[in-house]
């Protein structure tokens, strides 16, 4: 999930949430993300719909990058592989990610040691 | 009695879905992937008045807080009729009868803004001065009531919507000519 709140982040600023029961509200401004939420080992998950435009020469995962604490779990949205997709031979300026989504988090094997994936 | 400011988002009828929406079709328009998205926003007087209440809240309040219970409803609507300025720099001549795609010029709250985009020409690319900065700009501002601003947000820029009739009365503060400034 990118931690974006809609009301105070500046051109995609990352907002800090905090989680309540199963409502997700920023902390610095109040506002709070209507649908439901839930927080498992220090990870807030949701379901929805999600809209992403990314660059044309990128795709996007989901690291995590401190896990020690689960209640302090952070996560990174990191842009990888490109990928340049074609139609009729022809290179597609921009498209347009629209899905229904389920974020899992995959842990990296070298930063907890538990084998290969750990899905909540 | 004194409201949050996500009670007076209520009271105007909206919800935190409609913020949602109101984010992504500023968003779109800035980066101009989705321009036409604006034209939701532009119909629906709940988002007009969301604007206004906004510039009410940042400009004349001069909140930051929108989690206390700070604002008087009677107060904001007495503040629709009081008067506000905006700003808007540009190159070269100003050019009151501009036409623009949108049925709105885009302007700032902050003159300093709009000296910032007046100067340097990749400041609305990177909302930072970084030059070479312009020879020849321009900076007017217009005198309008608050009630007949169109749309105002601060994404960076404390960006006001007006309509291009007001637009027509801006006065220029600062029209800066290469031959004058040698």
């Amino acid at each position: 999930m990118i931690p974006l709140c809609p009301e105070c982040s500046k051109f995609g600023e990352p907002a800090k949430l905090t989680i309540s029961g199963k409502k997700l509200m920023c902390e610095a401004c109040g506002f709070n993300y209507p649908d439901e939420f839930e927080e498992i080992e220090g990870m807030v998950l949701s379901k929805g719909t999600i809209e992403l435009s990314p660059k044309a020469d990128t795709t996007m995962y989901l690291k995590v990058i401190k896990n020690k604490n689960a209640k302090e779990a952070s996560f990174a949205l990191v842009e990888t592989m490109p990928l340049e997709p074609f139609k009729n031979s022809k290179k597609v300026k921009e498209y347009l990610i629209r899905a229904n989504y389920e974020i899992r988090v995959f842990y990296e094997d070298d930063v907890l040691g538990r084998g290969k994936a750990n899905r909540p | 009695m004194k409201m949050t400011f996500w009670d007076a988002v209520r009271q105007i009828g909206l919800e935190e879905c409609d913020i949602i929406t109101e984010y992504k079709a500023w968003f779109f328009w800035h980066s101009k992937s989705k321009p036409e998205k604006v034209i939701g926003l532009l119909r629906d007087d709940r988002f007009a008045m969301l604007g206004k209440f906004r510039f009410y809240f940042d400009k004349i309040l001069k909140a930051t807080d929108k989690k206390s219970p700070i604002i008087e409803w009677d107060n904001f609507l007495r503040s629709l009729d009081s008067e506000i300025m905006s700003y808007r720099g540009g190159a070269g001549i100003f050019d009151p009868g501009i036409r623009e795609r949108f049925p709105f010029v885009a302007t700032t709250a902050s003159y300093d803004v709009a000296l910032m985009f007046a100067k340097f020409p990749d400041a609305k690319a990177v909302h930072l001065p970084t030059g070479p900065e312009r020879k020849t700009y321009w900076v007017v501002e217009t005198k309008l009531l608050l009630k007949d601003i169109l749309g105002y947000r601060n994404l960076a820029d404390e960006e006001v919507w007006i309509n291009e009739t007001h637009y027509k009365t801006a006065k220029v503060k600062i029209q800066c000519k290469e031959s004058s400034s040698k």
